[in-house]
């Protein structure tokens, strides 16, 4: 019994690590073949080095928001900055709006 | 029409294989600086008119467009808000609407197309050949939708201030502990291209990158000619924000680059970002061309300067689950006679063994799994990536904005 038991879980699980590495290995693949194109510019594009003025590690995880309102928003306020609200422009997909079809004039015709 | 040739009165559009002008009817060239456009100012005087001013009809069913007359044959051109130059439906000559051009912010720079339409699909169909699991009716697309447009850009220099609140696994000794970090700094980027139409999602004009933009040449009408192209239609608050989002993106890049520790990400950030005076509004090109994939419209992005192509292709199914399933099984029986001689083992050490070998033991099963693990999140992160940048293909959104030329 226990050796039954113990050839199901190894069909099971040296099955499930054969998928995973299959798996692993042709979407390795299948990027490579079909996503073209997928880099932007990076940092060093576009600037130098971050003039980092203040870092601090291995802090609580509590701290966060006493970081982030202080380094992010009053900082500025001390430098004279008033910082807008930056808050991002929606890059959702409006893709439930209907595309009008190719042969159906947007405009009126000329001639009725 | 916006340019005529010298010799025949033929249309002129703008050749990017030899940087000039050229009349379709006589076959000659010339240098764009060279060619004068004749009644400018009347050209500039022409307004595109709203349909419904046209028409006076304010029924439901008609959208309202803008209507240009074509300089050549008379035919109505209707355009939308940002377009400044496309093709007349009948006639096929190239125009460009002039007032919209003298009118609205005039574009400083240009960097003309130096990869032709056919260098573009030639580039295309090549990539598309050795893509190993792109369907066949893909490789084999008919190349008619090819639009050339200019996409409005900013390149603006900017003072970005950020602060970031970090995580990462640090080891020491024999333990993996979660520790967090905080970074605040400043950083001055320099040239940062910024794409300025609503419609074309940043994620997508971003992957087009780099332009040479030392190759930029002063603005000019010519070379308008024979592509489409839009206008600028964010305001400043717009691309401030599209330039915080890229520059808080950048910073938290560099700054996982910066932390002493594994599978570092930014847990959050503050940034701001200040844009100077100094911007540029330029036009840069792009080849879209569509591809129809059982129903599902594929749109292909072609940088029209250094021929770098954008998109990601549905994949053979077939043959990706054929051969995965091939090499499953291949390895299941070397992996099924590792795993039966583990449990074997584990199974000894629960009943014989006692104390730290029983738990060297364990210790070894559990480091043989994180390599497993290791690929297992590889491959799920890879899908999701997959998904993604198929999304931004068969976006919609894209679609409409290269649909809604006309031709």
């Amino acid at each position: 019994m226990a050796n039954i038991i113990a050839i199901i879980l190894s069909v099971l699980v040296g099955g499930g690590v054969a998928v995973i590495l299959s798996l692993g290995t042709w979407m390795k693949q299948l990027a490579k073949s079909n996503i073209m194109g997928d880099t932007a510019g990076g940092f060093d594009e576009f600037a130098d080095r971050i003039h980092f003025y203040y870092t601090r590690d291995d802090v609580a995880v509590g701290d966060k928001e006493r970081f982030i309102r202080y380094y992010g928003r009053e900082i500025l306020r001390e430098k004279g900055i008033e910082a807008p609200d930056m808050s991002y422009i929606d890059e959702e997909f409006p893709d439930d709006e209907d595309i009008p079809e190719v042969n159906i004039p947007l405009f009126k015709p000329l001639q009725e | 029409m916006a340019t005529l040739c010298k010799n025949c009165g033929g249309s002129l559009v703008f050749n990017p294989g030899k940087n000039k002008m050229f009349c379709k009817m006589c076959g000659t060239y010339f240098d764009v600086t060279d060619v004068d456009i004749k009644d400018r100012e009347q050209l500039q005087k022409k307004k595109a008119v709203s349909a419904q001013k046209v028409y006076g009809s304010d029924d439901p069913s008609f959208m309202d467009c803008n209507i240009y007359t074509c300089n050549h044959c008379g035919g109505e051109i209707i355009i939308t808000d940002t377009e400044v130059s496309t093709y007349c439906i009948y006639c096929g000559n190239p125009a460009v609407v002039f007032s919209r051009v003298a009118k609205r912010k005039r574009p400083e720079f240009i960097l003309p197309f130096s990869v032709s339409r056919d260098d573009a699909i030639d580039i295309l169909r090549m990539r598309l050949n050795n893509a190993f699991f792109v369907p066949k009716k893909i490789k084999e697309f008919n190349p008619d939708s090819v639009r050339g447009i200019y996409i409005p850009y900013w390149i603006v220099n900017a003072y970005h201030h950020n602060a970031a609140f970090v995580t990462g696994q640090v080891k020491r000794g024999k333990h993996t502990y979660t520790e967090y970090f905080e970074r605040a700094g400043t950083v001055e980027f320099k040239n940062l291209t910024l794409d300025a139409s609503k419609m074309l999602s940043d994620f997508l004009t971003e992957k087009l990158e780099p332009f040479d933009l030392t190759a930029l040449k002063p603005f000019d009408e010519n070379y308008l000619a024979g592509f489409y192209s839009d206008m600028n239609d964010l305001s400043e608050q717009e691309i401030a924000n599209s330039a915080n989002r890229r520059c808080d993106e950048m910073f938290r890049t560099e700054v996982i680059r910066d932390i002493p520790a594994s599978s570092v990400r930014v847990v959050d950030s503050a940034p701001y970002t200040e844009l100077n005076d100094d911007k540029i509004y330029v036009m840069l090109p792009a080849w879209f061309i569509t591809i129809d994939y059982e129903g599902t419209p594929l749109t292909i992005l072609i940088n029209g300067d250094t021929g770098k192509l954008v998109g990601t292709f549905p994949f053979d199914k077939k043959k990706f689950i054929s051969l995965t399933a091939a090499q499953s099984v291949l390895l299941s029986a070397i992996f099924i006679a590792i795993a039966y001689a583990f449990i074997r083992a584990l199974v000894f050490s629960a009943v014989y063994m006692r104390g730290d070998a029983a738990a060297d033991f364990l210790r070894i099963v559990f480091y043989a799994a994180l390599p497993i693990g290791a690929v297992l999140t590889g491959a799920i992160n890879r899908i999701k990536k997959f998904r993604y940048n198929l999304h931004l293909t068969t976006s919609r959104q894209t679609l409409r904005y290269v649909k809604r030329r006309q031709g």
